[in-house]
């Protein structure tokens, strides 16, 4: 008889998951011989052949995770083989780390939970240790299965908002086309305009898209799109999500997309707001981030053993086995749930329940039982003191798992309820209010600014009026969406009141929060809004205060409101930062009174002093970013005789020409630029040198490659210190 | 009316090969001739006569595009679709591999289980078009 090919996959692919260990230790090896040799071309050659590989081949067996890791080594690889450079230190710590995050992702066994070995190691049945039986392997996997343990390194060294998805827009109106791509794009989506049915298949394969959107009427025949997207579907076993936009409302239309695999229906003309709901949907854009777990048990491998189920199940999972590390873990791990022993040496189930529900903030957090125990009072004992379930060992995976989830996600849910505004998905008035003071604490803590936004949507009540509140609630939340693709995940969004929004962004300063609230009223300004009235477009106006300049929460929000304010005022559509601070005698009356920020005045022209292709590169980017005049000089000689009509006020010089013997140039460069601010730049991991040029006479320093922000910070802090000296 | 029975598969990874004749010669019951490099494909090529060709673009020696014009110069392959296999690729890649004379592009990592549908459909569109 023939075998299977699904079981001839599923045995390529546990022989290939058996060779990723030596694959990673290949290439670990072939990295440390490559720094032994002082940067030997031909043994970084060989080093991307074996990433080359890995990268090439993971994906195909299901470990796409680590493929993408290989494929970043790779490329860095590639990149600095390309060029005649050494490799820069900059780059050098990227790769360093994700070779390092490759050996991580064996060593935790992330790989390995879906060895083949496994099939021999976890009993069925979770059972106390002493009690384990003998129990029979489970039965093998027939279906390649999806390794979702390794899911979770991608998403953690991603960026909060990530890559955007790809969609393909399949239109032949060229108007409404291209007005929908438009309005895609400011949602983070990266859209192919296609125009015939012809290339699709073709495009479908390559880009592989997170979703197709259709239009169903095109001239080659009635319903040609539906049926060009069903024979697209056919050569899938994982169906590409697909939205169809039509002229038609009738039944025969709807049904022929039902059909041919449509998951949602839309009736021109579009509401681009709506549509964009269902894209976030199909796609997962909307947030959904595993359930988090954590439990207390003396017995350490039954806790593993429970960490593994859940974690396969795609939650995260910690054990612990000393219950006094509870409230510590708590706090740092901030679990949904958690699952208590009801025995245990230290402290019983009962009186660790006790304690976590003495502590106001941990009132809400449900906690599970889980012991032998089977004797009803005891069980009820136990429920009284506040627990809120009980679950018996010995427990099958499955059961722990469906209790569990079942539990932690109804748990969120609440929570979720009780702290997020029910329209639009943000944070409530009280809850942002909360946050926010937490928020200030730890700027305050950690000196870093931040940065506090109100905002307000022009003339909503005109909206309201003349569209009704169906439709002014479309815009609400079409706000908060875009709010929310394009803040990072660590910011807080709140909706402060009806049309109102709170928004505090951490570590970033009022001018540099300017700028992205700028950015995303630009946007929103271009979005178009669809009412029974025809289309209409909205905007709205913005104050920003910030921390360190309001030493108080209610003074920043104050500062905050009155720049709101003050934007209305000068006939909304606006952003206005408030230049007051908390020294000042009237925060309010001030805000309306100082014009405009002092920091932005400054006209910055640069000069880059860098033989290093790499730093001079992301300078270069980062300077053309901010709308910054450069010029770029090979070292301080042919800076000292650099010639332009405007001189330069900024100088960006590579640390390595100004350190150690080099020092005298940093005196050349002082006598020269008298007018100048000298910038030292530095690798990330030479901060405490770059630090100490300071002493011999830099204004400050940069670390490549660059943080977020840490060019408009430092651009900041040198006009701070500019106004300062005036 | 011809049909595709023999499949040349040019990729250097060898896992990949693995996967990729399971695919067409388990799955999809072709004829499936491996080959490790562009020049071991033009060495081959002729003799094998393949219906089709699945060519990996990223190489090392002679990638994938080069490989094709090779192929291209020889009459009597002259006219065999030829199908790009690559990771990554963006839009306006897909319309350079079909304008140097692409059949189609697949994406890596693909789907063994269906790799033989998409082969044949793909193979169908290029016996359409060649023979109108």
């Amino acid at each position: 008889m023939k075998p299977d090919p699904a079981e001839q996959f599923e045995a390529l692919r546990r022989r290939y998951a058996s060779q990723i260990g030596d694959r990673v230790e290949a290439i670990v090896t072939a990295w440390r011989q490559l720094e032994q040799s002082q940067w030997d071309k031909t043994v970084g050659m060989e080093a991307r052949q074996l990433a080359h590989k890995l990268a090439g081949s993971a994906a195909m067996f299901g470990f796409a995770d680590l493929g993408a890791v290989a494929r970043e080594i790779d490329i860095g690889l590639k990149e600095w083989l390309e060029h005649d450079q050494p490799l820069d230190v900059a780059a050098y710590h990227a790769l360093a780390q994700q070779v390092r995050l490759l050996q991580r992702m064996v060593k935790e066994g992330k790989v390995t939970t879906v060895l083949p070995e496994s099939a021999s190691k976890p009993p069925p049945v979770l059972a106390p240790t002493p009690a384990d039986q003998p129990s029979e392997p489970p039965p093998p996997s027939t279906t390649l299965p999806q390794p979702l343990a390794l899911h979770s390194y991608a998403s953690s060294s991603r960026e909060p908002n990530g890559r955007p998805h790809t969609i393909i827009l399949v239109e032949d109106d060229q108007d409404f086309a291209i007005n929908l791509s438009e309005q895609l794009q400011l949602f983070n989506y990266d859209v192919h305009l296609v125009n015939d049915l012809e290339g699709l298949p073709t495009l479908v394969r390559a880009l592989n898209p997170a979703a197709i959107v259709m239009d169903v009427v095109f001239p080659s025949g009635d319903l040609a799109g539906t049926e060009s997207i069903a024979a697209i579907q056919r050569e899938r076993t994982v169906p590409v999500p697909v939205i169809y936009i039509s002229q038609r409302d009738d039944f025969t239309a709807r049904l022929a997309a039902v059909r041919s695999g449509g998951h949602a229906y839309f009736a021109k003309p579009v509401d681009a707001g709506r549509l964009i709901e269902a894209l976030d949907r199909l796609t997962g854009v909307e947030e959904n981030t595993p359930l988090r777990v954590l439990i207390v048990d003396d017995d350490p491998d039954f806790g593993q053993r429970c960490v593994q189920s859940l974690e396969t199940a795609g939650m995260y999972a910690r054990a612990i086995a000393d219950p006094r590390e509870t409230l510590d873990q708590l706090q740092t791990f901030q679990p949904d749930l958690i699952i208590l022993d009801m025995y245990m040496p230290i402290c019983s189930g009962k009186e660790l329940a006790s304690v976590i529900r003495q502590q106001d903030r941990y009132v809400g957090m449900p906690i599970v039982f889980l012991s032998a125990e089977t004797n009803r009072s005891q069980q009820q004992s136990a429920l009284s003191l506040g627990a809120d379930d009980f679950l018996a060992k010995p427990i099958t995976p499955e059961d722990l798992v469906a209790a569990i989830s079942a539990r932690a996600g109804r748990a969120r849910y609440i929570q979720r309820f009780l702290l997020r505004d029910s329209l639009t998905g943000l944070l409530n008035h009280q809850a942002v209010e909360e946050e926010l003071a937490r928020e200030f604490a730890r700027a305050e803590r950690l000196q870093q600014p931040l940065a506090i936004v109100m905002i307000d949507i022009d003339h909503f009540k005109r909206v309201n009026d003349r569209y009704g509140h169906i439709i002014g609630d479309q815009v609400l939340r079409s706000f908060a969406r875009l709010l929310h693709q394009r803040l990072r995940k660590s910011d807080l969004i709140g909706r402060h009141g009806g049309e109102e929004f709170l928004i505090a962004l951490p570590n970033t300063s009022v001018i540099e929060a300017r700028t992205l609230i700028d950015g995303i009223r630009e946007s929103f300004s271009a979005l178009r809004h669809y009412g029974p009235a025809g289309v209409f477009g909205v905007t709205f106006s913005a104050g920003i205060a910030g921390y360190p300049q309001h030493r108080s929460q209610i003074g920043a929000m104050q500062a905050a409101d009155a720049a709101l304010y003050q934007a209305k005022r000068a006939g909304r559509n606006r952003v206005v930062v408030d230049m007051t601070s908390s020294e000042a005698p009237s925060a309010i009356t001030m805000a309306a009174i100082v014009p405009s920020p002092a920091g932005q005045q400054l006209n910055w022209r640069a000069l880059i002093i860098s033989a290093n292709g790499i730093q001079r590169r992301l300078l270069r980017q980062a300077l053309t970013e901010h709308n910054i005049m450069y010029d770029v000089v090979d070292n301080v000689e042919h800076a000292l005789t650099y010639e332009s009509p405007i001189p330069p006020n900024l100088i960006l010089v590579d640390m390595t020409q100004i350190e150690g013997v080099r020092t005298p140039h940093l005196m050349s460069l002082r006598d020269h630029f008298t007018a100048a601010r000298i910038v030292t730049i530095a690798p990330a991991a030479a901060e405490p040198r770059a630090a100490a040029t300071i002493a011999f006479g830099t204004d400050d320093y940069l670390l490549l490659p660059l943080a977020a922000g840490a060019l408009p910070a430092l651009l900041d802090r040198l006009s701070a210190s500019e106004r300062n000296a005036l | 009316m011809a049909s595709l029975q023999k499949i040349l598969f040019v990729e250097d990874d060898p896992d990949i090969q693995m996967v990729a004749q399971l695919a067409l010669e388990a799955v999809g019951g072709y004829t499936v001739q491996m080959c490790s490099s562009g020049a071991e494909a033009l060495a081959v090529a002729e003799q094998f006569a393949p219906d089709l060709i699945l060519l990996d673009v990223m190489m090392p020696g002679m990638d994938g595009p080069t490989t094709l014009a090779e192929l291209r110069k020889k009459p009597a392959l002259a006219q065999t679709p030829v199908i790009f296999m690559t990771a990554r690729v963006q839009r306006h890649e897909v319309e350079q591999y079909l304008a140097l004379g692409a059949a189609d592009v697949i994406s890596k990592p693909f789907d063994p289980m269906t790799l033989s549908a998409q082969v044949a459909a793909i193979w169908m569109k290029a016996y359409e078009t060649r023979s109108c």
